[in-house]
């Protein structure tokens, strides 16, 4: 028994990242360190990450996710405004990448030598409806399709646009969605595959700019940062996640003030590797932005594609330090509610991809002289 | 004709069942560290050759979580059949000069009947736990698989041609003069992007993608996750083997004993998937299933017609 | 030849017996019962308003259509395979005229758009 323990401490631990809006970059940087492994799914986790603030109407969602991921479990809570008063957490951290690793790894350690302090659930065991005996089988339902069969209502039909009327999945995604920017809740409503409606549920209230993990500033530009941290997740998304490895090891270079020389050349190489990984070949024509639409600023315009050779330029010329660049820049606040039309009608692979490239996390943070 | 030993079927599952673990194994193994090289940053070698013992421990000790109204028959089955599935066209696979554990004369029937049941696997994998990411990513799985399923039907059948057989054996035998990989140049590239398809990796992992939070495995928890995981290295086990009987010529080859040569060529292929796996982006599903049809179908058309011509 | 039947389906049995044991097993054997919220599907933190299972509009059906023909067709082709040396150059004709046949297919799929789901 104690062999098999010692067997798993030296392994990556799987983490689930459950960030607030302003700690969803610093995360990211995480993908380049190999003592956690970020996972997409609570169900794959063994510890959860909770980075930054996440704002209150969000608390239910992340006492959910919380008791999503399978025990035995624990949870860590990063960065200042964390509200570990939703979840119990083994450690509460404040510093950088190195620190929260580190205290992610005790944490998992702790479990696996004892995994009886698991957490416990944070929510009721009550089923979403009652079922139990309910109904002429007893299963819940009633006729074809009504009543709340095991617990919840069966998918009801709705108009598509070539003429079948077949059923409707509505969806609230959630806050917490690994391929998502933190934060953004979409009640989506798929028919098969392809979003048919798409609304914003807009976040409440304005959340601090301070990003955890951030606290060493050395000489590397903030902006290079940040859009580095941006690829890491693209690239993520994409299913490359070798390579969102080596951009997120980027970040944490220009953090930590790595020579110019050093990140340009790494930077050169990740551009090559991007080229030929035939990921802007995917996205051509994905996400058209144009001119006319409220979000068509210069830098958002044109496909996803356009959108990603502008911003790995920008990341490019501010490591060489060839001055700012409007790409790596916020986008207005409102951002969020222009998306429905640009999402409707698309898969989901594509709604997602379209996200992705409107870097929409930039809403939260503005660098330092830019409007 | 090579005398084929037919083993029964007790060696036959012991030398299966050592191909295909220790096959996983060394896919999981070649994954972790060619993870670390191109991320830039190598593992330690002891932390790579020990990964996948660590990570099927600590899967097992998890909680395998089950959903509100799942098809738990499917969800336990669908892993096995996967399984399952990578071992039946194993079989058919000749292994070594005169050893093959089931090489029929429809060997190319009851591969290709493997890799169609396995889309079933794949899909009810997705189907199975009854949430909304994962039967979205299982129906978009079918649709890609449908598309690539034709290809490899034409390649291989291409490459039956100058066997006049459809045993794999047969086809590694009409190899002697010049392997397959030279005189049907077509083949093995196309046949590559179906080994990805049935392995969902690279370009090709629709079901298990990141932007629907692990697709066809979200769900997926302890025992389950292990075994899926297991099932898919598998199966590319199967299929890199696959490639090296049916173009690369098998179990012939100067100097080195048959096996040996398999073993070489099995693992490069392999090898070349898990490259593929890290440095390839993931297609969108509707553009790979419009490029299938109207390109690689096109392609598979020409293969044919190339490896008639030259049979004759 | 039956013995190779009979060696490949004992493969196949025991792969598939032996991961549904370990499966069973397992979950026999975890200390853990899944609560009512752990079961909840993953959608990043809220519930699912219904069930997934429903009247999925697949939007790849008509070339599923097409799929099922070039299916038929690869059953006429596994036979031609073996006799295609014997029988020289009618053969590769004959199978041309059929795949050209059956190409005619793609091209009205294609400009039919059953190839795009947007």
């Amino acid at each position: 028994m104690t062999r098999r323990r010692r067997l798993l401490h030296g392994l990556p631990v799987p983490v689930f990242a459950a960030a607030g809006a302003g700690a969803w970059g610093a995360v990211q940087e995480l993908r380049g360190h190999p003592g956690v492994r970020l996972v997409p799914t609570p169900r794959w986790a063994a510890a959860l990450l909770i980075a930054g603030a996440v704002d209150a109407e969000h608390l239910p969602a992340l006492r959910r996710v919380h008791d999503q991921t399978p025990h035995p479990r624990t949870a860590v809570a990063w960065g200042a405004g964390a509200d570990a008063a939703a979840v119990p957490v083994a450690a509460r951290v404040d510093g950088g990448t190195d620190e929260v690793v580190r205290a992610l790894r005790d944490a998992f350690t702790a479990l696996v030598d004892d995994p009886s302090i698991t957490t416990a659930d944070l929510l009721p065991d009550r089923d979403p409806n009652e079922w139990r005996g309910v109904g002429p089988f007893g299963q819940g339902g009633e006729g074809m399709m009504g009543g709340t069969p095991y617990g919840r209502p069966m998918a009801m039909t709705g108009d598509d646009r070539d003429g079948l009327a077949l059923d409707q999945l509505r969806l609230t995604v959630g806050p917490f969605l690994d391929a998502l920017p933190a934060a953004l809740v979409l009640d989506v409503v798929l028919q098969g595959d392809v979003l048919q409606s798409v609304d914003v549920v807009a976040p409440s209230a304005a959340v601090d700019d301070t990003s955890p993990g951030d606290g060493r500033t050395g000489a590397g530009s903030p902006a290079a940062r940040r859009g580095l941290r941006w690829l890491s997740h693209a690239l993520h998304v994409h299913g490359l996640d070798a390579l969102a490895a080596r951009a997120a090891i980027l970040a944490a270079a220009v953090g930590a003030g790595a020579d110019q020389a050093v990140l340009s050349g790494g930077m050169r190489v990740l551009h090559r590797r991007i080229r030929r990984s035939g990921v802007l070949a995917t996205l051509r024509g994905v996400g058209h932005v144009d001119s006319a639409s409220p979000l068509g600023d210069d830098h958002v315009r044109g496909d996803a594609r356009d959108r990603w050779v502008r911003r790995i330029a920008a990341i490019d010329d501010t490591l060489r330090e060839r001055g700012q660049h409007r790409a790596l820049a916020g986008l207005p606040r409102a951002a969020h509610q222009h998306l429905p039309p640009l999402l409707r009608g698309a898969t989901w692979n594509a709604a997602v991809a379209t996200i992705v490239s409107l870097d929409l996390d930039a809403t939260r943070w503005r660098p330092a002289g830019v409007a | 004709m090579t005398d084929v030993t037919h083993l029964d079927p007790l060696t036959a599952t012991a030398l299966i069942a050592a191909v295909l673990l220790v096959g996983a194994y060394l896919v999981v193994v070649t994954d972790r560290a060619l993870f670390g090289v191109v991320a830039g940053a190598p593992r330690p070698l002891r932390a790579v050759l020990t990964a996948p013992a660590r990570e099927a421990v600590l899967l097992l000790r998890r909680q395998p979580v089950t959903t509100e109204a799942p098809d738990t028959i499917t969800w336990v089955l669908a892993p096995a059949a996967y399984l399952g599935l990578a071992a039946a066209a194993l079989a058919v696979v000749p292994l070594a000069p005169g050893v093959a554990v089931a090489d029929v004369r429809t060997g190319i029937v009851v591969f290709g009947a493997a890799e169609a049941l396995a889309i079933v696997a794949i899909f009810l994998h997705g189907w199975s736990p009854n949430a909304p990411f994962p039967l979205i990513a299982g129906y978009n799985f079918v649709g890609v698989a449908l598309s690539y399923e034709l290809l490899s039907m034409f390649v291989l059948i291409a490459a039956a041609l100058p066997a006049e057989s459809l045993s794999l054996g047969a086809i590694v035998e009409s190899q002697q003069g010049l392997w397959n990989v030279v005189r049907q140049p077509l083949g093995l590239p196309l046949f590559l992007i179906v080994a990805l398809g049935v392995t969902f990796s690279g370009p090709l992992d629709i079901v298990d993608s990141a932007d629907m939070a692990g697709g066809g495995a979200a769900e997926d928890s302890g025992v389950h996750h292990l075994l899926w995981s297991v099932a898919r290295a598998a199966m590319l086990v199967t299929f890199a083997a696959a490639a090296a009987a049916v173009f690369l010529g098998g179990w012939l080859g100067p100097l080195l004993p048959g096996a040996a040569w398999m073993a070489l060529k099995t693992a490069t292929v392999a090898f070349v998937l898990i490259a593929a796996r890290h440095l390839v982006a993931r297609v969108s599903p509707e553009r790979f299933v419009r490029v299938a049809w109207t390109v690689l179908l096109p392609l598979a058309f020409l293969d044919l017609a190339i490896a008639g011509v030259t049979s004759l | 030849m039956l013995n190779a039947f009979l060696a490949g389906a004992t493969v196949t049995a025991a792969a598939i017996l032996a991961t549904v044991a370990a499966t069973l097993l397992a979950r026999r054997w975890s200390p853990y019962q899944s609560t009512a919220p752990q079961r909840v599907p993953v959608l990043g933190g809220f519930e699912p308003e219904t069930h997934a299972w429903s009247r999925f509009h697949v939007r790849y059906y008509p070339m599923t259509l097409l799929f099922i023909a070039f299916e038929m067709e690869m059953m006429f082709m596994y036979p031609w395979a073996v006799v295609f040396v014997e029988e020289g150059m009618t053969a590769l004709v004959e199978m041309g005229m059929f795949l050209g046949i059956l190409s005619v297919g793609v091209v009205y799929a294609w400009r039919e758009r059953a190839f795009e789901w947007q």
